[in-house]
């Protein structure tokens, strides 16, 4: 185990929640160097624990919460973590990430990653402090805000640095698309939040007092001179820390790629509204940092005046822009800005959130929604304070919010009426605020994305608009390269911003650097294509098929009305069969082959994968 | 004589000022060594003026030097080059009463070695105003 001393702790806690039995269990040290750390790590572990067919909001699910190599040291983009599960979207395979000081702190306690499984009897918290790990009552807290948790745990615990990962209402009631948020940065898609609530788990309470050891020092300050040498020239730098990730509104939109009125359109004249620029001349107040990340995109934004005084939130971001703004017919940044501070306080997810009003606008607008199901309430677009009260209703699970809280392709079950050709996820997932039809590599993403129409597995856009927003070609390449990548960064565990400075050759010097063990190019490609490829088995072992990687009838069939991209839609069928193919699964069904299989070393896999081929095979007999 | 500025509003609570201390003095990839520190204090921002939201708070080298009065044993000495108090860890006894004594709260014990650890400007080229992005801590002279 010499090497699990540089850079990993070498330790994993399991947290049972059911015996309340904590142990600290050692990190397989061929697992590490077979699939990293991170998300790498999460997939191998729930493909081996996790029983195929278990209810996600079951006692028997888990939660792997890991971090990689890399976090805790001064590396640049080094401050996330990654939480994979059992998603209660999608019924399948999730890896959800979060930035903020919560990755460092876990390592500093002395773990690579807690897994968590079980349900508490009660409500509960978990404390790590180092070596001293508790399982607390949790009663007085259930039922308060994510930041409410936040300060009363640090206040019980007497210890202002505490770092806390917390539920809200939204969590506790089993909302599909609940988040986990520590200081306001959430782990947000793919309902973890449900996941935490449905095992009782209010929060995870760390303090972090030790340190990583690093292999090779003079290498590590080396290496990590260049790295800032390189963040502070990038061209990009500047804007990014000037308006964060909303500096991308105004540019998307002139693509035609902001989504606007629930994906039905692509020219938002009011986007001015919700730009960046408008965003930190009218709300920002300061600028804000992950752990280590010498790049603050995070805007601290506060509203001082008008109908949404009194707001206070660190965002919004460009996600939560498109899908609460232009999304929902909403063009001012003030509003979207209390939207976000609900979803943040509830422990809501605002990309599946904004998703989910707009669909319930547009269902609205078509008379699909009876009395019953709405009462009093009109969800209209450009209705800011109708919006408010929809999101207040989804955590709660009140009224029409109980409807939405099933995330879209369950309420599209529920209204009926045609809707789920307008309810736009990808596996029980809400797509994000990129308009698929106006940048078609995109929305192959969302239809191979493990998780469902995720955008931060592999987002292709940029390069797009060099190579052409809407045309297929070269379009599967591209994805695969970028999933690919995003396979080896989610398991380093690294930030996406890693690209304002650090390319792979540099993320694997920093590994050899951190680790004293190297990997070259090639095998990392190998390791990215092991990890993707088998989080396909994990799906395919829980049902999922090729049917399953298919976009809404909207992106397919229905030519985008307006906007640069007008007329198009997304050309998915060829698209997916050539994607099919590079990646080594059947062309004709999606199936990892077996030489694929074995070329990856995961063999183990097979028997799961014959056996689901049997059982689709009978069913649809 | 080169001292350490703070522009707290352009801190943006990174920590890599500690992190920066921890690696140069300790050779330690943590923050908890550190020889001065960040305070985030995001939650309340409302409550508070922005320039007190991500706060670093650096040893002052005060030239009254609370530290090196109430020292029982001496052990502070004046550095003639810097114009500051170094701590002579082999005359120091680690009573702590230093630490008590730091109107900033900034002197810290050293968990392994049983010294209080001071920040000593890294001999005149203080490493997290080197790295600070932010230009939120700068060397001046």
């Amino acid at each position: 185990m010499l090497s699990m001393q540089f850079g990993y702790t070498g330790k994993i806690l399991r947290v049972d929640l059911s015996s309340g039995r904590c142990r600290a269990e050692e990190l397989d040290e061929k697992l590490a160097k077979d699939y990293i750390g991170g998300r790498g790590l999460g997939c191998r572990l729930i493909f081996n624990e996790l029983p195929q067919g278990v209810d996600p909001l079951g006692e028997r699910n888990k939660i792997y919460l890991l971090t990689g190599p890399l976090n805790g040291t001064q590396i640049p983009f080094s401050s996330k973590y990654t939480a994979v599960t059992k998603s209660p979207l999608t019924d399948s395979y999730t890896r959800t990430l979060s930035g903020g000081h919560f990755a460092a702190d876990l390592k500093y306690a002395g773990y690579d990653g807690l897994i968590i499984e079980g349900r508490a009897e009660r409500p509960t918290y978990l404390f790590v402090d180092g070596q001293n790990v508790s399982l607390r009552d949790a009663s007085h807290l259930w039922g308060t805000s994510t930041s409410q948790a936040e300060s009363e745990i640090r206040h019980e615990l007497c210890d202002p640095e505490i770092r806390v990962a917390a539920i809200g209402p939204a969590g506790e009631n089993l909302v599909r698309f609940a988040a986990v948020i520590n200081q306001s940065r959430a782990a947000g898609r793919g309902g973890l939040g449900a996941v935490f609530g449905s095992k009782k788990l209010k929060a995870i309470a760390l303090r972090g007092g030790g340190q990583v050891n690093i292999a090779k020092p003079a290498r590590y300050a080396e290496l990590l001179g260049e790295a800032y040498r390189r963040v502070k020239a990038h061209p990009q730098t500047p804007a990014r820390i000037a308006f964060g990730t909303p500096g991308t509104v105004a540019f998307t939109h002139e693509l035609g790629v902001l989504p606007v009125k629930n994906y039905s359109m692509s020219v938002f004249p009011q986007v001015d509204g919700i730009s960046g620029e408008t965003m930190r001349k009218r709300i920002v107040i300061h600028d804000e940092s992950c752990f280590s990340c010498p790049l603050p995109c995070g805007k601290l934004s506060v509203v001082k005046d008008g109908p949404y005084s009194g707001t206070i939130v660190e965002g919004p971001q460009y996600e939560s822009i498109g899908m609460l703004g232009s999304n929902c017919l909403i063009g001012d940044i003030g509003a979207v800005a209390k939207a976000n501070m609900l979803c943040n306080e509830l422990g809501l997810d605002t990309i599946s959130t904004g998703n989910a009003i707009g669909f319930a606008m547009e269902c609205f607008q078509r008379g699909l929604l009876d009395k019953g199901q709405i009462g009093r309430l009109e969800p209209k677009f450009g209705d800011a304070q109708g919006q408010f009260e929809i999101i207040k209703m989804i955590a709660a699970r009140r009224g029409l919010g109980e409807i939405l809280a099933e995330g879209v392709k369950r309420a599209a079950g529920i209204i009926g009426g045609g809707s789920e050709k307008f309810a736009m996820h990808v596996k029980g997932l809400e797509m994000a605020s990129f308009e698929p039809r106006a940048a078609v590599g995109m929305g192959l993403l969302y239809a191979t994305a493990s998780r469902g129409a995720c955008h931060s597995m592999g987002p292709t856009f940029r390069q797009e608009v060099e190579i052409g927003l809407t045309s297929p070609d070269k379009k599967p390449e591209l994805v695969i390269k970028n999933q690919n990548h995003y396979c080896l960064q989610d398991s380093f565990v690294l930030c996406c911003f890693s690209r304002y400075g650090l390319d792979l050759k540099m993320c694997l010097d920093f590994l050899e650097a951190v680790t004293g063990d190297g990997i070259s190019a090639a095998e990392a490609e190998k390791i990215a294509n092991r990890i993707y490829t088998l989080e396909r088995c994990f799906n395919i072992g829980e049902g999922l098929f090729k049917e399953a990687d298919l976009l809404p009838e909207r992106s397919l069939k229905e030519p985008l009305p307006d906007g640069p991209a007008r007329g198009n839609t997304v050309p998915l069928e060829e698209m997916l069969t050539r994607y099919y193919g590079i990646r080594g699964w059947d062309a004709e069904t999606g199936i990892p082959t077996e030489a694929t299989l074995e070329a990856l070393d995961l063999q183990f896999a097979a028997d799961r994968i014959r056996a689901a081929i049997a059982s689709a095979r009978k069913t649809s007999k | 004589m080169i001292r350490l500025k703070v522009d707290s509003i352009k801190c943006a609570g990174c920590k890599i000022c500690q992190l920066s201390c921890s690696f140069h003095h300790e050779g330690s990839v943590g923050i908890k060594m550190a020889r001065m520190r960040v305070e985030i204090n995001r939650s309340s921002a409302l409550n508070v003026e922005a320039a007190r939201i991500d706060l670093p708070i650096v040893c002052e080298q005060c030239q009254d030097a609370p530290c090196a009065e109430v020292c029982p044993v001496g052990a502070f000495v004046l550095d003639g080059g810097l114009g500051i108090y170094l701590l002579d860890e082999g005359t120091c006894t680690g009573c702590g009463v230093c630490i008590d004594a730091c109107p900033h709260r900034v002197l810290i014990m050293h968990p392994g070695r049983n010294v209080p650890v001071k920040c000593d400007l890294c001999a005149g080229e203080p490493r997290c105003a080197k790295n600070c992005p932010t230009e939120a801590l700068k060397t001046t002279s």
